[in-house]
């Protein structure tokens, strides 16, 4: 009998199991799912605010945030019951998002407008606008080396920025169109996909210098990088297909087949598999890194775009 | 009747401008996605569907195709006006060619981008093909006009995939 109180506990501290957690948005289905990759299933599924487009998950404040850029606006849902709890309005298109881990603050890229939006995490206040390049995309942040990145997709550029202050500290030429990146903190460098050459633009950011100008695939979209930093990983998406590349030597390691139109990546938590969101399959492919290939696939809510980790 | 399509041609003048230094990516991206089932085998199929620069000779929407250099065409529609489309890959062993819209063109296909794919597989019949791709409304915008709208862009697309399987399947079936 004295079992029941403690399970009770640990169900309103969710933290406690939220490490497999991962979340996805459905665009075209206004959905936004839970994925638990212990179970490997959808564990929850709402329907929520018309266009969501990026996930964003801050376990510090129990918050999910979407941003919907037809709307001008970012969802703020609770990250346990999965309910609507505010709505920032703020104006433009706001599309990617990345949390600061050492500060209440959310950067927001903002495609018609272009500008960095800066939101307080803990007041839910839009507090500064910053100006970047020509409709910026994704976004990145170092957050001990207190800078942030962003992809301005029709410069074909990348800015970095501080965090702390509203100071620009570099532009960097990239490949055509750049659209997601991904910075590995173990070795500083930045990874930027480019849709329309069709390259992945590496960037040294202590001396903001293009280090490397790879080809992963045909019009290369989501990255991501495997914890320990020796690994990163783009899906192409007029290939189907996921690219490991070794970070050291930037060459590919091993091309694995996904389904239609892979949107967006992200690493199991013991880096053994990879989780593709496929945007014209409306499915999440697990694929087995060691065996190189998928091995299962879930189907989803239509226009799957982003697929991100609790932790 | 005249008078009010002179309008909208106007309106969307402007937009054109607009549109293109948008570009797209804010709004939902929209798909297309139609088959159809011809009675010619694979090899056959993927001759015509491969030759980019022939367009014209299987769909009943153009009016004629010119390149501009070995891997882009500018499509000239019956309707009227100009779009330019770039090749990026022909597979001989997938029997697929993925092309995209290089130069959008608003008042003929009330579109920003796209990126469509033909794959030819073997089918119980002969042959079976898809056309599919991701695109973007006209406006990207928050505000798009009806003409210039998610609804504007998969009717257009869906018209212009349909209409060329049907003409591709007419030009093999004969």
């Amino acid at each position: 009998m004295f079992i029941k109180p403690i399970i009770f506990c640990l169900g309103i501290f969710p933290a406690v199991a939220l490490a497999d957690d991962f979340y996805i948005s459905s665009q075209s289905g206004n959905h936004l799912s839970l994925f638990d990759s212990k179970t490997v299933q959808i564990t929850k599924a709402v329907e929520v605010s018309s266009g969501p487009v990026m996930v964003a998950v801050d376990k510090s404040n129990d918050a999910i945030y979407l941003s919907h850029p037809e709307q001008g606006k970012l969802s703020v849902i609770d990250l346990n019951s999965f309910e609507l709890i505010h709505e920032i309005k703020t104006g433009g298109q706001p599309f990617a998002m990345v949390l600061d881990s050492q500060k209440s603050q959310l950067f927001v890229t903002d495609w018609s407008r272009n500008a960095l939006l800066v939101i307080n995490t803990t007041s839910r206040q839009l507090v500064d606008l910053l100006a970047v390049g020509e409709s910026p995309a994704g976004i990145a942040i170092d957050p001990d080396g207190r800078k942030v990145f962003v992809a301005n997709r029709e410069s074909n550029s990348v800015m970095v920025l501080d965090a702390d202050t509203p100071d620009l500290h570099a532009t960097i030429e990239t490949g055509e169109r750049p659209y997601a990146v991904a910075f590995n903190p173990i070795n500083g460098h930045l990874y930027v996909t480019c849709v329309k050459d069709n390259s992945l633009t590496v960037i040294d950011t202590k001396t903001y210098e293009k280090i490397a100008d790879l080809q992963p695939g045909k019009a290369p979209y989501g990255v991501t990088v495997s914890d320990d930093g020796k690994q990163f990983y783009v899906v192409n998406q007029n290939d189907n297909t996921l690219v490991e590349f070794d970070a050291g030597s930037l060459q590919i390691t091993q091309t694995i087949k996904t389904e239609k139109m892979p949107e967006s990546v992200e690493l199991s938590k013991d880096q053994q598999h990879a989780y593709i969101i496929n945007w014209f399959s409306n499915s999440l492919s697990i694929i087995d890194l060691q065996q190189g290939k998928q091995t299962s696939s879930i189907p989803l809510k239509e226009g799957p775009r982003k697929i991100s980790p609790a932790q | 009747m005249n008078k009010m399509i002179n309008k909208l041609s106007l309106a969307s003048l402007g937009l054109v401008l607009l549109s293109s230094s948008v570009f797209a990516h804010g709004p939902t991206p929209q798909r297309v996605d139609e088959h159809i089932t011809i009675d010619a085998e694979v090899a056959t199929v993927w001759q015509k569907v491969n030759a980019f620069d022939q367009l014209d000779k299987w769909h009943p929407a153009v009016e004629s195709i010119t390149m501009q250099d070995e891997t882009t065409r500018i499509v000239t529609l019956k309707s009227g006006g100009e779009i330019t489309e770039s090749l990026d890959e022909s597979d001989a062993d997938r029997h697929y060619i993925g092309y995209r819209l290089l130069k959008e063109n608003i008042e003929a296909m009330p579109v920003s981008f796209y990126t469509i794919g033909i794959e030819v597989e073997p089918s119980d019949t002969g042959s079976k093909v898809s056309w599919s791709g991701r695109f973007y409304r006209a406006d990207t915008g928050n505000f798009p006009p009806e003409n210039l709208n998610d609804e504007a862009a998969v009717k257009a697309m869906t018209e212009y995939a349909k209409t060329g399987l049907e003409g591709l399947k007419a030009s093999l079936e004969k």
